[in-house]
Parts: structure tokens; sequence; C-alpha cells
């Protein structure tokens, strides 16, 4: 068990810099998720800690060792590679063993806890296969199985779930979720998938072209993004988004869209009036409104989309465009007219730097 | 009758058959049908001047085979050629492959250089190396003699004891480019990960060259011993423009005896039959390596 703490980390491929300024911490115990679209530096961050790439400048503590200049031997760390990175000639038990033979345990101590890993992960008759004779959930729980076993201070997992199909990948997703809070072991999970990180995490860390955009618990990011870019990648579906400019109007204050949207801003709002240039509405945070409700948008439908339980609608008014999931099903005709408001207190603010204000 | 006759020879099954024909044809005639002969002419007494007048006389030619000590002597000799070139062959492929597969400078400019000598002709390499051993002017007893491993220059092709060695030598310094290209290639398909993975997991250097390379060389090693072993079995340019298979034998394999019996001694009845048992000998080796492949398919 560890604490990870990552101080101004920074690493550039010659030219590049993948990942700089990097400052964060990872509570003991705590499972913390790297997300960020590809390319965002998030795996290179990851293969650092490992100690498969060397940071430019920074340090990385576990625990309480600076561990900058040990080998990924001695870091006292176990990875879950993207594409599982087993042993193709040895099989199952072989494999979860490796890791255990590579530290000199005996072989019977080492086939007595291939045994017991193997109980907890459901592989106790896949013992003697072949990687290439399991599925791809077995080969991932085999991964996951070489990992445990040596009953590391941190678990890294690289996109461990990419390669599944979609059911699996949920499956797996409780699966890897619910075994580390069982293990209580420290782990740091990269991926590219918001929904993922939103589900399995304590710890949020949104990365974005080699920074960190925001480190927050799941629920803390999705409802005070730190950024516009915060809010649009986290939560799906994803966040919709107008420009345009705070106007004094006889009752209130108003945000108005460049194509003429309006939209009555709540009594609270006390920020400077010309610092805001976008607001960002939540889809789940549309309601249906009668015409003529103040505060609500007059918009044409373009798309409805029935997902079963609730109705997915996008409308249009010139070159704005809302998605809103309301729900229950509703008889609504693309071409039609309709009206949506913003759940009160529901509205993110952006200033044109795209930073978030706060109200 | 004709159009029935005909509907059958356009059946659509019968199509691959029809394409297949040509290739049959041609390989058939270049080389089933040598062979046919060669395997024939090991029953007859045939000499060369006069290749009319050879009779069939069954086994006779095997019987002497069995018991001619110069049989015995080429096969012993392939086999420690074999073994010999084929191992050093190896190790020198496998040391520069995995020289190679790191991320060096002008690693591409290295990698053809390496490959030089495999372009050498056979014939010309071995003139360079005969000049190189030279008992007189030669670049090797020079530096042995210079760096003290030799009181005196040695005449290596002419000793015994020493032509093997030199013999496979040259081989291995023609061949291992070979080597080289195909462990290259195989090294390269193992993933990145999976080194990473024993990294991780806690294996050092040596760790993970057993654990992860060689295992991953597997497939490609079972070929190349065999191409290795197969080449050196039926080498003939090259032993015999460096030492025509002397000192007294010495450098005899059975490819040798098979051309000196027929041309020189114009035995070829007797020297088909020599080349039968080659034969024989290499179609075992193909088997045993082919069901390997097999097998190391189906088990992993």
């Amino acid at each position: 068990m560890a604490s990870v703490e990552f101080l101004r980390v920074a690493k550039s491929f010659g030219a590049v810099t993948a990942v700089a300024d990097i400052n964060f911490e990872i509570k003991d115990g705590e499972f913390a998720v790297l997300v960020g679209p590809s390319g965002c530096g998030k795996s290179t961050l990851l293969r650092i800690l490992a100690g498969l790439e060397t940071a430019t400048t920074g340090s990385i503590k576990v625990g309480d060792r600076v561990v900058d200049d040990l080998q990924p031997k001695d870091r006292d760390v176990a990875m879950v590679f993207q594409n599982y990175a087993l042993y193709p000639q040895k099989t199952v038990a072989a494999n979860m063993g490796f890791p255990l033979r590579m530290r000199g345990v005996g072989r019977m101590e080492t086939e007595k806890r291939v045994l017991e890993t193997a109980r907890t992960l459901g592989l106790e008759d896949l013992l003697k296969r072949y990687p290439k004779q399991l599925s791809g959930g077995q080969r991932q729980r085999v991964a996951m199985g070489r990992a445990i076993i040596r009953n590391p201070s941190v678990f890294l997992f690289d996109e461990p779930l990419s390669n599944l199909d979609a059911k699996l990948r949920v499956r797996m997703r409780a699966e890897i979720k619910e075994l580390q809070q069982r293990l209580k072991t420290t782990t740091v999970y990269v991926t590219h998938d918001q929904i993922e990180a939103i589900t399995m995490s304590d710890k949020i860390v949104v990365m974005r072209n080699g920074r960190v955009e925001q480190v927050g618990s799941p629920l803390d990011v999705f409802d005070r993004p730190a950024n516009r870019f915060v809010a649009g990648f986290i939560g799906s579906p994803a966040m919709n988004f107008l420009e345009g400019q705070i106007v004094s109007s006889g009752n209130g204050q108003e945000f108005v869209t460049a194509s003429g949207l309006a939209c009555q801003l709540p009594d609270m709002w006390s920020q400077p009036v010309n610092q805001c240039a976008s607001i960002g509405i939540r889809p789940e945070h549309i309601d249906l409104a009668e015409e003529g409700t103040p505060g609500a948008f007059s918009l044409r439908i373009s798309v409805v989309e029935p997902t079963g339980a609730d109705t997915m609608i996008i409308a249009r008014s010139g070159t704005d465009e809302l998605s809103a999931m309301i729900k229950g099903r509703h008889r609504l005709v693309p071409g039609d007219s309709i009206c949506l408001k913003p759940m009160p207190g529901m509205l993110h603010f952006f200033a044109s730097d795209g930073t978030a204000i706060r109200v | 009758m004709k159009r029935a006759f005909a509907r059958r020879f356009n059946h659509p099954e019968l199509l691959p058959l029809w394409l297949l024909t040509p290739a049959s044809v041609v390989l058939i005639v270049i080389l089933i049908w040598p062979i046919a002969q060669g395997i024939l002419l090991g029953f007859f007494n045939t000499r060369i001047l006069n290749y009319k007048a050879g009779r069939f006389i069954g086994l006779a030619n095997y019987d002497v085979l069995l018991s001619d000590p110069f049989f015995w002597n080429s096969l012993k000799v392939t086999v420690y050629y074999g073994v010999a070139s084929m191992s050093c062959t190896y190790l020198l492929g496998l040391s520069f492959a995995l020289l190679l597969n790191r991320s060096l400078p002008l690693r591409g400019i290295i990698r053809t250089i390496f490959i030089l000598p495999w372009a050498v002709p056979e014939v010309v390499a071995v003139l360079i190396f005969i000049w190189m051993l030279d008992a007189q002017y030669g670049v090797i007893n020079y530096f042995f003699v210079q760096a003290g491993f030799l009181d005196a220059p040695v005449a290596w092709l002419a000793e015994a004891d020493l032509a093997m060695p030199a013999l496979v030598l040259i081989t291995s310094w023609h061949q291992f480019p070979l080597a080289l290209l195909i462990l290259l290639a195989g090294l390269q398909t193992i993933p990145r990960e999976e080194y990473e993975a024993a990294m991780v997991d806690g294996a050092g250097a040596l760790s993970r060259f057993i654990h992860v390379t060689l295992p991953g060389l597997r497939s490609v090693n079972v070929i190349l011993i065999l191409i290795l072993i197969l080449n050196s079995f039926r080498r003939v340019t090259m032993i015999y423009a460096m030492t025509g298979g002397g000192p007294a034998r010495a450098t005899e394999t059975l490819s040798i005896l098979t051309y000196n019996t027929a041309f020189t001694y114009q035995k070829i009845g007797y020297a088909a039959a020599i080349g039968t048992v080659l034969l024989l000998i290499l179609l075992a080796f193909s088997l045993v390596y082919f069901f390997t492949i097999i097998q190391t398919r189906r088990g992993v």
C-alpha cells in the first residue's frame, strides 16, 4: 500500500513535449483514473510511473520513496497492458507465477499462490491453457492475475478494456472496481473513455495536450468542471455550449446568443457582465416547457432519438444547437418547433479563455 | 456423347485442377523426373564414359555402400560439418540480430554492411579466405604469430585437423547474414509490451532473453535451423573450391563424395546410390522439422 505523488513531472521526446508540469497526489488505496483524448500524455505518464520511460524533469514518489532512479522491477508496481502482454509460450499458470519466480519465490509457494489468485479471478479451470486458447476477457483476467499475485503497492492499468467488446467491457469494469475495493491497493488507471473514468474512479485526473486540466472526485469534475474542455469531455451525451454574451434587460440579466436565443440568468449572477462568453448545459438538465415560458429557448426539432427510457432531442435555431435528454417518451416530429428550458441552477458559465466562472 | 464428355470436363469443380496442370507439368519435368531418374540410376552399375553399357544390378550398389569406409567417413564429416557450421552461423546471426534489433545510430547502414558477406559469390569468398589462410602470405597466420598464439605459420587447409574448422569458419562467415535476417525478422515480431511486462514483473536482461526472446524466436528457429542444416548437407561449391574434400578426405561430405564418385571416379551408378541416401537423410530431416512446426503451431 502506498500513495503516489507526481512532482513537477515533464517528459519530452526530442522537440515534442509529451507531458509537462504534472503535479498531483493519489492517496493510499485510492482508485485514480487518468483520462483524456488520445495523445494527451496519459499513457506516457503511466509509463513514467512504471519506470518504462524516464521523466525529463521532475520526480515521482511511491509511498515515501522517490522512485526516479529505480528499475521497473524495483518500484513495487504491477502493470496490466492494453493488449495484455501475456507470454504466449507460457501457460496461464506460468504467466501468473512469472513475477513470483522472478523474485525467487519457490516452486511450491508459487503454485499455491497461483491457485489462490486463480480462484479469486475464476481462472482455476484455465491454468493449463495457453493465452491463444483464451477469450479476450479471460486473457484480461490472467493479466490481472499476474498483476495482483505479488501484492504490489500500486496497480497500473493502461487502457485495459479497450480491446474488449462493449458488453464485456461493462462487466470487466465492475470486476476491476470490485477487485480494487477488496484489495484496497492504490490504482492508477488510464483510459480515454470518460464513462469508465466516472464509474470506476475515486479520483479523476483529466488531461489534455500533456497537461492536467482538473483533478477531483468524479462527481466534482462532473458538477464543477474547471473549464470548457473538461465540461465537454466528461459526461455523455456531451454538454451543449452556446456562444453569446450577457445583456441587461428590464427584468434582470439575459444571456443572448449570436443567433438571438435568449436565456434569463439566475438572480445570484453577480460576476462582471462582460466576462461570460459561453454557457454550457448538460442534455439531461433540459426540460420541455410550454410556449412562452420565461427563460426557455424556442427551437426547431432536427432529430428525435428515442432511447427506450428517455428521448434524445436535437434542436436548432440558426447556428445554435441544443441536444436534450428528456425523461420518458414523447411524440415529437422533426421540423416542429419546441420549447426547451434549462433546469434552474444547472447552467455552467465560461469565460472567453474557456475557464469556468463560478456563480 | 461428345457433348456429355465436354460437359464433364467443363464442370466448375474441375477448374482448379485445370489451372494447376501447367505448374504440375513443370514440376514433374524439372523436379520429379530427374529425382526419379537419379534413384533409378542407383540400381545400375553405369559409368559415365560408357553410359549405355550400364546393367541393372539391384541393390548391389547399396550393399557396397554399407561396407564402404569412405561412405561412413563422409557421413561423419557431413554431420560434423552440418552441426558445427549451423551452430556457428546461428550464434553469429543471433548475436548480430540482437545488436541490430536495438535502436542504433546508422542502423540501416550497419545492417547493409552485415549482409554483404552473403552477397559475395561462394567461390570468390573461398578465394579470399584461401589467400587469408595461406601459410606464407596469409593475414590470419601473420596475426596469430604476431599475437603469440602460434609459433610458426600453419597450412590450415593442408592439416586434416584444421581444414574442417577453417571450412566451418568461412561457411559461417558467408552464411550468417541469412541467419541474421531471419532472426532479426523474428525479433521484430516480439511485441515490445512483452519485454515491458517482463521488466515490471521483475525479469533482468538475462531472464528477458530466456523467457521472452528465445520463446518468441521458436518458430523462426525451427525454419532457420532446418534451412542451415539442409544447406550445409547439400553444399558443394564452397567445399569443392576450398579443399575438394581433402586433406585425406577430412572435409569430404556426402555431397562431395557423390560428386567425386560420379565425375572423378566416373562411377555414376554408385554415385546415384550415395545421392539417394543423402536424399533420404534430407527427407528425414525435413519431416522431423515439418512435424515440429505443426506441433509448435498447435501447442501455442
